[in-house]
């Protein structure tokens, strides 16, 4: 009788580990399985949104007003990975493409250039040297992103 | 029974801690969305606004001063055209507040706003030398153009035209032409001619005074 006396407070403190053990894991579970992929997800959508419209602004800003000579050559700071992630971004058919092995952080944005500027080509990767080459003459100017 | 109040106790912190992650899940949630500034709607409203002031666009004369005859041509399709980013977005361009272009219904998006000014170009106006009489004639300040024609009477020749000193026309046979000069837009110019004695004829300098009205370009776009 006195031993099962004896045992009720180790039963009773047993318990509360395994509610409380019970619980964290329970937590942790949702945290990292719901909330937290989604906000990664989220915040890496707006951080490709901004790369892609930061980029495509810093283009259109590096072709100079009409000139007989045009030589600009300027770097572009990019972030290196997006949801740790490498991505490139290219330039097809005159609109800047942002290539990133996620399909949904991926993103296109047109770009807005002189008529002038007869091509806009090249890719960057994202962990490598970004720098955007403007090149021309009086009446034609080519971009190039290397 | 000492046992059962651990246990409430127990309950009661746990009841506690989730609330709390409930809180900051909350407040992160709210962050998070409050963290989306439209970085595209931006590009795309910075774009149609820098094409449309740019010195080489189709709707100005030069950088920030819009051709006023452009701008009533304005429309939804060109706007697409010079700023592809825009191409299918809602979007509003006014000039001082007045709508110039609409397309779509905006839901938010993002204004960006353009100091420029818009010049509209008057009737022809016309100078003429009676050059039996007088050697001179005063174009006002702002026109950057000029036609000038030469014609000169019987036994007279005039060799050069100069505007505010500078030779902008010069023939040593003597000039009898019509042709556009250019002029500083920044100052009064006087065009001046020198006939000898007993000249006659008659320099005609026509030319058209751009109006210029400081306004407020305002363009929204909603990709």
């Amino acid at each position: 009788m006195t031993d099962e006396r004896g045992l009720v407070p180790v039963v009773g403190k047993g318990l509360e580990a395994m509610i409380v053990l019970l619980y964290v894991a329970s937590l942790v579970a949702t945290l990292h399985g719901g909330v937290l992929p989604e906000y990664r997800t989220t915040a890496a959508a707006e951080v490709s949104d901004r790369t892609l419209a930061t980029a495509a602004d810093r283009i259109e800003a590096s072709v100079p007003p009409r000139a007989s000579a045009v030589d600009v050559t300027r770097t572009v700071a990019l972030p290196d990975t997006i949801d740790r992630a490498a991505y490139r971004v290219r330039a097809v058919d005159g609109a800047l493409v942002l290539d990133h092995p996620d399909p949904a952080l991926s993103r296109r944005v047109p770009l807005a250039l002189p008529e002038r500027v007869v091509a806009v080509e090249g890719t960057w990767t994202s962990d490598d040297r970004t720098v955007v080459r403007v090149r021309g003459d009086g009446g034609r100017v080519r971009v190039i992103l290397s | 029974m000492r046992a059962q109040t651990n246990l409430v106790a127990l309950t009661l912190a746990l009841v506690f801690v989730t609330g709390a992650t409930v809180v900051g899940v909350a407040v992160a949630d709210g962050a998070l969305a409050e963290a989306d500034r439209d970085p595209l709607d931006r590009h795309a409203a910075t774009a149609v606004a820098d094409r449309l002031v740019a010195a080489d666009s189709p709707t100005t004369v030069r950088a920030n001063a819009l051709n006023a005859s452009a701008v009533d041509r304005l429309n939804a399709s060109l706007i697409g055209t010079l700023a592809p980013p825009a191409e299918d977005a809602a979007l509003r361009v006014a000039l001082d507040g007045e709508p110039i272009v609409e397309r779509g219904s905006l839901a938010g998006g993002v204004t960006v706003r353009r100091s420029v000014v818009v010049v509209s170009r008057s009737a022809t106006l016309q100078r003429t030398i009676n050059v039996s009489r007088d050697s001179a004639v005063r174009i006002p300040q702002g026109v950057d153009r000029a036609t000038v024609a030469v014609d000169p009477g019987a036994n007279t020749t005039i060799r050069t035209v100069r505007a505010s000193g500078r030779v902008v026309l010069y023939d040593g046979a003597g000039l009898d032409t019509n042709v556009t000069v250019h002029l500083s837009r920044y100052e009064p110019t006087t065009v001046r001619i020198d006939p000898g004695t007993n000249a006659t004829g008659h320099v005609a300098v026509t030319y058209r005074r751009p109006l210029v009205e400081s306004r407020t370009l305002t363009v929204t776009v909603d990709v």
